[in-house]
């Protein structure tokens, strides 16, 4: 292959050692470029670049106080624009520091600068998030509350405010949504299609879209509604304001509501109004055994992946599937000669999750296929010896007090992966790997280096483990799609299409067969009418006045939180605003409920 | 869009804000405060800021007092006028209390002339003194010979001509000058050069055919012309004659008057009156002349925040980029800032008092406490560094922030009398 | 003219700037949060924010430096604020008066005998091996063991340069210090290249153990002087002429005074905290100081 050396110098220039690192890189991912050297040009230096062939005549004239950038690339041209770039990032960025406008420090001043926004991102900490999600509301907007830790009267009372303004909330404890193709939260970039999608849960709304993208069907709103918007004392209001919305919407045809399981009455409402909806509707109450009774054009669900395919189908127009999801022939190949691999002792899972909805799917169907299995989604998880299989959501409370959610800093699992490669009895670690707007650069990046330290720490103890994966992602996601999965691949990880194969696939590798079972909802579906429906029924949700315009215009934002929910706005092109926010009173308790009365 | 109804204290806030915008500033006449000010007993001075105690006041202001006690010829020397003071009968209290405002020490005693500012819409009026120049000043503590000769050139000589002059122009429209001086980079605190033009070019012709001889003249135009903040006063009259229209509004929660007498910092509430809310006053930020340095401030001192409250100052820090330079405040973007940050902790924008570097829009006017306790941003001061000894004068130029706690106070207050 | 006080500088900063003289230097780069000031005498202080001194001729401002950085030009007079200074057209007054001094000199500690250098310096080594395995001069530590697969070329470099005296044992003399440094100065990535903040570590080490008092021999001196001068830049330069007369910058202070403390197990903090200094050179100063020990026992 041709290769073309260009040197630059610049004289006399100073930039500190992480700026270098970062031009450094940002030059050797340009394509075409093969490698680059940015270094002062000491003697030492140049006689090292010069045996790398990277030092040109011009480069030889940089002495020890003078900065060398050397690239080497295919062709002449490629090397020349590397040049220019580092060229261009040499000017000073005072400039565009002094030319950002500041960001105002209320919704108030925020609406003055964007008077025709219609939502609120709310990512602030749980208390204050009901003071400012109630001020959205009186001001017209509607409220995607991605914070957590809100109480149940809170939530109760934020949604009645809501129903009398007509207006929808998203949340609290909302991850993601994507409202007319614009990603709110953590959110996948996904190709515009048929398919409405309403769930209680985030990463599970993620699952189900990146399945239905990766079968190339689109989706037409992807609404978020608060992990505990199916409690009894909500009644699934916000589910049910959206089904509303979403059955009147003429680029919806066929919907999907998604939740962990629901009480009993609010699931029954839930069926009954899908059932009216007038268009096929795909159940997905996850990790249920018993599936509410339903009528024609419902179509209950246990598992994401069978949501998927549903929904796909009923999409697409073509036949359900009928049978149950089985591993294909070429997983079973690769699960029996993992199995080889394993010591006589190692029989174990250990799942270790980010995504809180698919560490609950992962724990009811390895239960399902291995019994006894330990979580610290449930009490199982105490301080016995862990010499069970286990399932850990690694976005629970527990794990992220002071630390970044493992969806944006993936390095924390990396002590896990390792204690796993520590326990002799561990077999096979499962992971998802999420990727999307709002998730880390590069996860399988980070994931196949800490798998690599965990493969050698038990190699060294004699024993390999074995890695199963699936990338929760869209095929156009940031992160590139294609590449994740050939990274994680590249490193020895066995990789499944989604979370519920990946447990079949787990399972297999420890020589056990398991099956999810579709067979139940071919028998429901039959069922005409209703039976043994709860007399009592709340009054049906009727259609926020506001949100029909929100669906079809799309979000124009006031994000006050993460500024990293304003940035991939800002980069979608949607209209947002970024609050810079502080506690109001500066955290006085007293004094910000003083200000309350005096509104 | 608010779909929420306004409440009874927006609607308070909102009349505030109508009365201040429909205010109409006029400089009418000079009289001595004696005549203005019925209520200004023979042994009365009045000083800038909120109420204080000889023994509490600071080492400029006790240098004014008893400067001001020799000019008025209630003691004969420096000795005799402290050990009148000292004695408990001389009455002090704060200009405000009388509809008048002084920039540093503030002081006023019943002989000395005071400009008159007419508030043609609503009637009222407010008073200042004449600013006295540089150098060696009683504004700033000193009290020698020199000062006092100068302050009895100003009541005999100045004040007669500047009267006439006046009374030929039938009053001077400051809405317009100031709005004119705002679009030539002046804030109307730290920076007054155009508008002192201004005001210059207005009253030249009448000076010119009122005042009998060319040097008597030339002297009152050197005056006049000489002190680049002689508008200063003038502001500060025009700020307080449109503040006052908005005291006393029931269930209003702006405020209507910042001032510090280098002790203490105080502020006024409108539905709440004359009462004052104090913090201790706070040390300026800023650069220093050579040879002086924050060691030798005195802690922030005057009733010019006046001007600040109406919205300008360093609320319009972004038509000034020249003053955010001489306050080390940075360059045209952080200037830019000053502004934008008193925009989060005001009701409104005036009408009439423009910013042609932030496109046209209004001052941020009427400083709202709910506001500025919930965002804990407080208001920014332009102001002057002065000596903490007597008559050494301005060491330096920078900003001060208002303490929050005056204004936790003030909507602590509020809270008990309305809730 | 901006007028900035000095809240804080170290005592070699300090020494050099005569009270009464007005001028202090001129701009010689600004940077990120630094500016570096050419004094007249030819060296290099560095001004910088609140914090840890970064450098061993640091100056700690209360004020912010990346701001203050965009408006000071290259060769711009920085004066200290006296009464002559108030007429010169300088761009920056310094006000040093009260400003705090901090002593970075790291002088011969009694009581380190071969056993405590060597059960510490494996302790580092250990440090650094969990914590920043791919870092810099990092991949040294097992490579001079292990062999040197898989080194990149500066490394690679670095590892010609250590291996005879590894393979050696040869006692640790002074000319052996030169040739290291002859061999090593200006060498690897970085604004202070790799080989320079290894050779910076080193002589901390040599000055703890009192094997380079700080009162060395003048020949020596100028030798290496010479080397650094015609090896490196001025900025890196100045780090390595200061650390040869034993004053270095505040993480690599306190990592030292902790690493040999009596209580010894307080060093892993002060060791993450230097580790984030630049993008390797904390770490290369580690691996410096863990390498020298071992050369000396």
């Amino acid at each position: 292959m041709q290769t073309h050396v260009r040197c630059l110098v610049l004289f006399s220039t100073y930039r500190d050692s992480v700026w270098l690192m970062h031009l450094s890189h940002t030059l050797e991912g340009l394509p075409g470029v093969q490698q680059v050297a940015v270094m002062m040009g000491t003697p030492h230096n140049k006689a090292i670049l010069q045996q790398a062939g990277l030092l040109t005549a011009e480069g030889e004239a940089g002495g020890p106080n003078d900065l060398l950038i050397c690239v080497q690339a295919e062709t002449p041209r490629v090397a020349a624009e590397a040049l220019r770039q580092a060229t261009a990032r040499m000017t000073p960025q005072g400039q565009e520091t002094t030319a950002r406008v500041a960001a105002p420090r209320t919704l108030e001043t925020a609406l003055r600068r964007l008077p025709d926004a219609n939502l609120a991102c709310i990512s602030v900490p749980g208390a204050y998030a009901v003071h400012e999600a109630r001020k959205a509301l009186q001001h017209g907007l509607h409220v995607f509350l991605f914070s957590a830790h809100v109480d149940l009267a809170a939530e109760v009372a934020l949604k009645n405010l809501a129903a009398q303004q007509g207006l929808l909330v998203m949340g609290p404890d909302c991850g993601t949504a994507v409202l007319n193709g614009v990603p709110l939260g953590f959110a996948n970039r996904l190709p515009r299609g048929p398919v409405g999608l309403i769930a209680a849960s985030g990463t599970g709304l993620q699952q189900v879209s990146c399945l239905l993208a990766c079968q190339d069907v689109g989706v037409s709103q992807a609404i978020g509604v608060g992990g505990r918007d199916v409690h009894e004392r909500i009644g699934g209001y916000s589910m049910r304001a959206a089904l509303q919305a979403l059955a009147q919407d003429t680029d919806t045809q066929v919907l999907v509501l998604i939740a962990k399981p629901p009480a009993a009455s609010v699931a029954a409402q839930l069926a009954r109004e899908a059932a009216q909806a007038g268009k096929p509707c795909v159940l997905a109450f996850v990790g249920d055994t018993a599936l509410p009774a339903v009528s024609e054009g419902v179509y209950p669900a246990t598992t994401l992946e069978e949501a998927a395919l549903l929904a796909g189908a009923l999409a697409r127009g073509t036949p359900l599937p009928m049978e149950s999801v089985a591993l294909p022939a070429s997983g079973v190949a690769a699960a029996q000669a993992a199995r080889m691999g394993l010591q006589p002792g190692q029989r174990l899972v250990h799942a270790l999750y980010c995504g809180g909805t698919l560490a609950h799917e992962a724990l009811g169907l390895l239960r399902q296929a291995l019994g006894n299995v330990i979580s610290n989604l449930d009490d199982t998880w105490g301080a016995a010896p862990k010499s069970t299989h286990a399932v850990l959501d690694l976005g629970a409370e527990e794990f992220t007090q002071g630390r970044p959610h493992p969806m944006i800093d993936p390095s924390a699992r990396r002590q896990y992966l390792i204690e796993a490669a520590g326990h002799p009895e561990v077999a096979v670690v499962l992971v998802d790997v999420m990727l999307g707007w709002g998730a880390h650069a590069d996860p399988a990046g980070v994931l196949a280096a800490a798998w690599q330290e965990t493969q050698a720490v038990a190699g060294a103890a004699g024993r390999a483990l074995v890695g199963i994966a699936h990338v929760c992602g869209a095929p156009d996601d940031p992160q590139g799609f294609e590449q994740q999965c050939q990274i994680l691949r590249e490193h020895g990880l066995l990789l499944a299409d989604s979370n519920a194969q990946a447990v079949r696939l787990a399972a297999a590798v420890l020589g056990v067969h398991a099956q999810t079972s579709p067979a139940q909802r071919l028998v429901a579906s039959i069922t005409p009418g209703a039976a043994a429906l709860p007399q009592e029924q709340p009054p049906p949700a009727s259609l926020p006045a506001h949100l029909p315009e929100l669906l079809m215009t799309g979000p124009r934002v006031v994000n006050l939180g993460l500024e990293l929910f304003a940035t991939q706005l800002a980069a979608h092109g949607a209209p947002v605003v970024h609050v810079d926010w502080r506690p109001p009173a500066g955290g006085d308790t007293r004094l910000a409920g003083l200000l309350e009365r005096l509104r | 869009m608010s779909l929420a109804s306004p409440a009874p204290i927006d609607a308070a806030n909102e009349q505030a804000l109508q009365r201040i915008y429909a205010a109409r500033p006029y400089l009418v006449a000079v009289h001595p405060a004696r005549e203005l000010l019925p209520q200004l007993h023979a042994d009365t001075i009045l000083h800038a800021g909120p109420p204080i105690a000889w023994e509490a006041m600071c080492g400029p202001m006790q240098g004014a007092i008893v400067g001001a006690i020799q000019y008025e010829g209630w003691a004969a020397d420096l000795q005799s006028a402290q050990a009148l003071v000292a004695s408990g009968r001389i009455r002090m209290q704060p200009c405000h209390s009388l509809s008048a405002v002084g920039p540093m020490t503030g002081v006023i005693t019943p002989s000395m002339p005071l400009m008159v500012v007419e508030n043609r819409e609503h009637g009222n009026r407010a008073y200042c003194t004449l600013n006295e120049g540089l150098g060696k000043v009683l504004r700033y503590g000193a009290n020698d010979a020199g000062v006092l000769e100068r302050l009895r050139w100003l009541q005999q000589t100045v004040a007669r001509a500047l009267h006439t002059a006046l009374q030929r122009t039938g009053g001077l429209d400051l809405r317009v000058m100031m709005a004119q001086a705002l679009s030539m980079g002046d804030e109307m605190h730290q920076r007054n050069v155009a508008a002192t033009a201004l005001l210059g070019q207005a009253l030249l012709p009448h000076l010119a055919r009122t005042v009998p001889a060319p040097e008597p003249l030339g002297a009152m135009v050197e005056y006049l012309t000489g002190n680049a903040q002689f508008f200063l006063n003038v502001a500060m009259a025009a700020a307080k004659a449109t503040m006052d229209t908005a005291v006393g509004l029931p269930g209003c929660t702006l405020v209507t008057a910042m001032a510090r007498n280098g002790t203490e910092f105080g502020i006024r509430l409108s539905a709440l009156g004359e009462r004052w809310f104090t913090a201790p006053a706070p040390m300026p930020q800023g650069l220093y002349f050579p040879g002086f340095s924050a060691t030798d401030a005195n802690p922030d001192m005057g009733d010019s925040a006046i001007v600040e409250t109406l919205g300008l100052g360093a609320f319009a820090m972004s038509a000034s980029p020249a003053v955010a330079q001489f306050l080390g405040v940075g360059g045209w973007a952080e200037a830019r800032r000053y502004t934008e940050e008193m925009l989060e902790i005001t009701a409104g924008r005036h009408l009439h008092l423009l910013l042609p570097t932030f496109d046209e829009l209004g001052v941020p006017c009427g400083i709202d406490v709910r506001k500025v306790v919930e965002t804990a941003i407080v208001p920014w001061i332009n102001t002057g560094i002065a000596h903490r000894q007597a008559g050494i004068g301005q060491i330096g130029a920078g900003v001060v922030q208002a303490p929050l706690a005056c204004f936790v106070q003030a909507l602590e207050a509020f809270a008990t009398a309305y809730l | 003219m901006l007028s900035v006080q000095v809240s804080r500088w170290s005592q070699a900063a300090a020494s050099l700037l005569a009270p009464q003289q007005a001028v202090m230097g001129w701009v010689h780069s600004c940077y990120a949060r630094i500016i570096n000031v050419h004094i007249p005498s030819g060296r290099l202080l560095t001004l910088q924010g609140e914090g840890m001194l970064q450098a061993p001729l640091g100056l700690a401002l209360a004020t912010d430096v990346a701001a203050l950085g965009t408006c000071l030009p290259v060769g711009a007079l920085v004066v200290q604020d006296m009464p002559l200074a108030r007429r010169s057209p300088a761009a920056l007054c310094l006000r040093c008066a009260d400003a705090l001094v901090w002593d970075g000199q790291v002088v011969a500690q009694p009581g380190l005998t071969p056993s405590v250098l060597n059960r510490q310096a494996h302790a580092l080594a250990t440090w650094l091996c969990s914590h920043t395995p791919s870092r810099g001069l990092a991949p040294l530590l097992l490579a001079l063991e292990h062999g040197p697969m898989g080194l990149s070329a500066t490394n690679a470099a670095t590892y010609t340069a250590l291996a005879p005296l590894w393979t050696g044992r040869q006692a640790f003399a002074i000319p052996t210090l030169l040739s290291l440094v002859k061999a090593l100065v200006g060498l690897g990535e970085g604004l202070t290249p790799s080989g320079d903040d290894f050779l910076v570590g080193l002589l901390a080490v040599l000055h703890i153990t009192g094997t380079l008092p700080c009162s060395a021999a003048a020949p020596v001196r100028e030798q290496f002087c010479e080397y650094v001068r015609l090896g490196t830049s001025q900025l890196s330069g100045e780090f390595l002429r200061c650390a040869f007369e034993g004053h270095f910058a505040e993480p690599l202070v306190m990592l030292m005074r902790a690493l040999w403390a009596p209580a010894s197990d307080a060093w892993p903090s002060h060791a993450a905290t230097l580790a984030t200094v630049g993008h390797s050179s904390g770490v290369d100063a580690m691996v410096g100081i863990a390498l020298g020990c071992r050369l000396l026992t």
